[in-house]
């Protein structure tokens, strides 16, 4: 099973820059699916008992599902919600990389919204590892600001040379 | 059809037959993958109101409109996006 390492920002550290999540053996590959789970927890529970979700999480996914996690990350801390969701207006999201079988992602789905702490879900399947791996919300504010300006998208044309 | 020599020759202009552009809209920047937790992009793709722009509005291809679509819904649906305003 990899390590994740994090940082203070939350955003995991890859010795590797040009995969961040390494191949597995053939049969692995053949029979299982990249998934990235997206869980949302209440702040200050989630800052009291990171290591005991991302402990959690760990042991569903590998010990009851037999999946190879590859990382979980901290996308998000305490950040503020669109909407209220379950009485919470602000929530810390958890980022899970992991491979399966896809007959299990139904059971695991189940199992996670039973469980209290959690307050939303969302399983994703990949069929290629993204670009965006192990990015936090930051990384992509800043993705921003270092992108080049763009030309404008709408009109770009002048009124009389107004 | 009337040919251009005919009609003088020369003028380039409006001819009355609009060509269909293959070229990807200037929207379009990949049309690989679009993560629905790439905030600062997608609310390039949605109004004051946090609707969804048409593709004629957004200048995107097809490929990118619906994964644009597909990413949007999703954040809405972890409350990264706000369903309106």
């Amino acid at each position: 099973m990899s390590e994740t390492q994090e940082t203070q920002g939350g955003a995991a550290v890859m010795a590797d820059e040009e995969t961040k999540l390494p191949p597995l053996d053939e049969e692995t590959m053949r029979t299982t699916r990249l998934y990235e789970l997206c869980l949302l927890f209440d702040p200050a529970e989630a800052t009291r008992t990171w290591d005991k979700l991302v402990e959690w999480i760990r042991g569903t996914l590998s010990d009851r599902y037999g999946a190879h996690v590859y990382r979980v990350d901290k996308w998000a801390d305490s950040r503020k919600l669109a909407y209220e969701i379950k009485g919470l207006k602000r929530g810390t999201y958890m980022v899970v990389w992991f491979r399966a079988k896809p007959a299990v992602v139904s059971d695991l789905d189940r199992e996670i919204r039973l469980d209290e702490r959690c307050a939303r879900h969302m399983i994703v399947v990949h069929d290629f590892e993204p670009p965006t791996v192990g990015m936090a919300a930051e990384d992509f504010e800043t993705a921003v600001k270092d992108r080049e300006p763009r030309e404008r998208e709408f009109g770009g044309g002048t009124r009389n040379g107004r | 059809m009337s040919n251009r020599e005919d009609r003088g020759g020369g003028w380039k202009g409006f001819t009355g037959v609009r060509k269909k552009s293959g070229k990807k809209g200037r929207g379009c920047k990949s049309c690989d993958f679009v993560d629905y937790k790439d905030v600062p992009t997608l609310k390039r793709f949605l109004n004051a109101h946090g609707k969804l722009f048409s593709r004629k509005r957004s200048r995107t291809c097809p490929k990118c409109q619906r994964l644009i679509k597909q990413a949007v819904k999703r954040a809405r649906f972890m409350g990264i996006l706000s369903y309106t305003n």
